[in-house]
C-alpha cells in the first residue's frame, strides 16, 4: 500500500514537472517577440538620424531652432519621415534645459517601443551649441 | 504486474515524453534566436551596403561625368561632397536607362564587387504632382487652357505652391499658384494663336524649401493632330552640364532648347551640330530644384512645332534587379534614405537581395 502511493506520487511529479516545463516555454514568447523587433528599431534609429542630417543640412535646423520656429520644425519633420512614424522632437541648450516651450511632436508615443536620437548641432550664425533628441516610433 | 510497476512504467513514460517534448520545445524556442542572429547580420550587412553605395564616390571619382572611364568600384556620392548622402547629379542621371550614357545593372553590379548582393535603386521626388487639361477657352488671338494640378504624398493630399511654364516653339509664360490642403489647385495659361503644334506644360510643386516635384504635361495647341509622342522627334540625354539629342530624323531639328527651374528659365546655346546629333550647353544653375531641359523644333512636313523633354537629374529612376520577377524572388531588405541631388531632397529607396 505504501510502495503504490511512491508510485503515484511520482506520476504526480512528471505531470508537474510538464506543467513547469511549458508554462517556462509560454513565458518565453514575448521575449523572443521583442527581440525580433530589432531590426525594425534599427531601421528606425537609420531613418532618424538620415532625416536629422537632411534637415541639418546648411545649418537650416540650428537657424530654425535659433528662430524658436518649432512649427516649421514639426512641418519638415512630418514630410521628411514616413508615413506611419511618430515623433517626439525636444531641443536642449547647453545647460541642458529644454528650450523648445511647445510640442513639436506627431502621433502618439504612448506604449510603444520608442527609439531615441541625440543630435548635437551648432547654429553657424551665433554659435550656439544645441542637443537635440528625437523620439520615433513605428505607428500599429 | 503488481501496481507499483504500473506506476512506475507510468511515471517514466512520462518523463520520457516530457525529456523529448522539452527538447523539442527547448529547440522550437531557440531556434529563432539561433535564426535572428544570422538575419540580424545579414541585415546590417544590406544597410551598410546600402549606406556605402550612397556616401561612397565610387572609383574613378568622377565616373559620371567621365563616360569613358572604366568603371573600377561603384559609388554614388558627390565628390567632395558637404553633407553626407550628397549625390552626384551625372552618377544619378547615368543610372536612367532612357540616357544615352547609362551604365548598365552587370557594369554596376560587377563594379560593386559583392557577387551575392543583388540590389535594386530607385530615386523619386517626396512627392507626386499630377496634372490634368480641364478645359479650354478660344478667343480671339489666344488659347485659354485650364489645368487641374494635385499633390499627393504616399497617395495622401499635400498643400504645395507650384510654378508652371507653357512652351510651344520659341514662346515661353509662366504662372504660379498653390494647392490647398486637399492637395488640388488650378492653373490657367494662355498661347498664341499665331502658333500650332505640340505644347508643354512645365509644372514644379514646393512644399518645402529644397523639397520640390515636378510634372510635365504635353498637348496639342491650335491643332487637330494630337501631341507628339516623347521620343518621336528627338531622344534627350543630359550629362555633364550638356544636353544631346539624337534626332530621329536629320529633317527634323531642335530649334530652341531652354532650361527651366522654379525660380529660372534660360535659353541654351548649341555647341555642336552634326546631321542627326546636336549638343547644347546647360548652365550650373544654383536654384534648389531640378531642372526640365525643352528642346522644341519645326515638323518639316506638318509645320507645326514638336517637343521634347527631359529632366536633369534624370529622376524619377528604377535601377537594378527587379526582385518581385518570377525570377527573381528572394529575401531583400529595402532601406529608406533622403538624398541631396542639385541642392534638392529626393527619396532613395534602396533594396539588397540575397539577405
Amino acid at each position: 500500500m505504501h510502495r503504490n502511493k511512491q508510485g503515484q506520487i511520482r506520476v504526480l511529479e512528471a505531470f508537474l514537472a510538464t506543467a513547469v516545463i511549458f508554462s517556462a516555454l509560454l513565458l518565453s514568447r514575448p521575449i523572443y517577440v521583442s527581440f525580433d523587433s530589432q531590426d525594425d528599431q534599427d531601421s528606425l534609429y537609420n531613418i532618424g538620424l538620415n532625416v536629422l542630417v537632411q534637415l541639418d543640412r546648411e545649418g537650416e535646423l540650428g537657424r530654425l531652432i535659433n528662430h524658436r520656429n518649432w512649427t516649421e520644425i514639426a512641418s519638415r519633420l512630418s514630410i521628411l519621415l514616413p508615413l506611419g512614424v511618430s515623433y517626439n522632437l525636444t531641443v536642449y541648450d547647453e545647460e541642458s534645459e529644454i528650450i523648445n516651450n511647445s510640442s513639436i511632436s506627431s502621433g502618439d508615443l504612448n506604449g510603444r517601443n520608442i527609439i531615441s536620437i541625440e543630435y548635437l548641432l551648432v547654429d553657424r550664425a551665433d554659435f550656439n551649441f544645441y542637443v537635440v533628441r528625437l523620439q520615433l516610433a513605428w505607428m500599429k | 504486474m503488481p501496481t507499483v510497476s504500473l506506476d512506475t512504467l507510468l511515471a517514466s513514460s512520462v518523463m520520457i515524453c516530457l525529456v523529448l517534448s522539452s527538447m523539442v520545445g527547448v529547440f522550437i524556442a531557440v531556434q529563432p534566436f539561433i535564426e535572428h542572429q544570422t538575419s540580424s547580420y545579414d541585415a546590417e550587412t544590406s544597410r551598410r551596403l546600402a549606406e556605402y553605395l550612397l556616401l561612397e564616390t565610387g572609383s574613378p571619382a568622377d565616373w559620371g561625368a567621365e563616360t569613358n572611364a572604366t568603371l573600377i568600384s561603384f559609388g554614388l556620392a558627390k565628390e567632395n561632397a558637404s553633407t553626407p548622402f550628397e549625390l552626384d547629379i551625372d552618377k544619378v542621371t547615368r543610372l536612367n536607362e532612357r540616357n544615352k550614357y547609362n551604365l548598365s545593372f552587370l557594369e554596376a553590379f560587377t563594379a560593386l564587387n559583392t557577387k551575392d548582393k543583388p540590389f535594386k535603386i530607385i530615386i523619386k521626388p517626396v512627392f507626386n504632382a499630377t496634372v490634368t487639361l480641364s478645359s479650354q477657352t478660344e478667343e480671339a488671338s489666344e488659347i485659354t487652357y485650364h489645368f487641374n494640378i494635385s499633390t499627393k504624398r504616399s497617395n495622401l493630399p499635400v498643400a504645395a505652391s507650384f510654378k508652371c511654364y507653357a512652351v510651344i516653339g520659341n514662346y515661353v509664360t509662366s504662372n504660379s499658384s498653390s494647392t490647398s490642403s486637399l492637395g488640388e489647385g488650378s492653373i490657367d495659361v494662355s498661347l498664341p494663336k499665331s502658333l500650332n503644334g505640340t505644347a508643354l506644360l512645365v509644372i514644379f510643386a514646393q512644399i518645402e524649401p529644397k523639397i520640390l516635384s515636378y510634372t510635365v504635361h504635353s498637348f496639342a495647341h491650335n491643332s487637330g493632330s494630337s501631341p507628339n509622342q516623347a521620343g518621336s522627334y528627338a531622344t534627350l540625354s543630359p550629362l555633364n552640364y550638356t544636353l544631346r539629342a539624337d534626332l530621329t530624323s536629320s529633317s527634323n531639328r531642335i530649334l530652341y532648347a531652354k532650361v527651366f527651374t522654379y525660380d529660372y528659365t534660360f535659353n541654351l546655346t548649341q555647341t555642336e551640330n552634326a546631321s542627326t546629333t546636336q549638343c547644347f550647353a546647360v548652365p550650373k544653375i544654383l536654384d534648389e530644384s531640378p531642372m526640365i531641359l525643352v528642346g522644341t523644333g519645326l515638323n518639316a512636313s506638318s509645320s507645326e512645332y514638336f517637343a521634347e523633354w527631359v529632366s536633369y537629374p534624370q529622376i524619377p529612376l528604377d535601377f537594378g534587379l527587379d526582385f518581385t520577377g518570377r525570377y527573381h524572388l528572394a529575401d531583400a531588405l529595402s532601406s529608406r534614405f533622403l538624398v541631396t541631388i542639385n541642392s534638392a531632397t529626393y527619396e532613395c529607396k534602396i533594396i539588397i537581395g540575397g539577405t
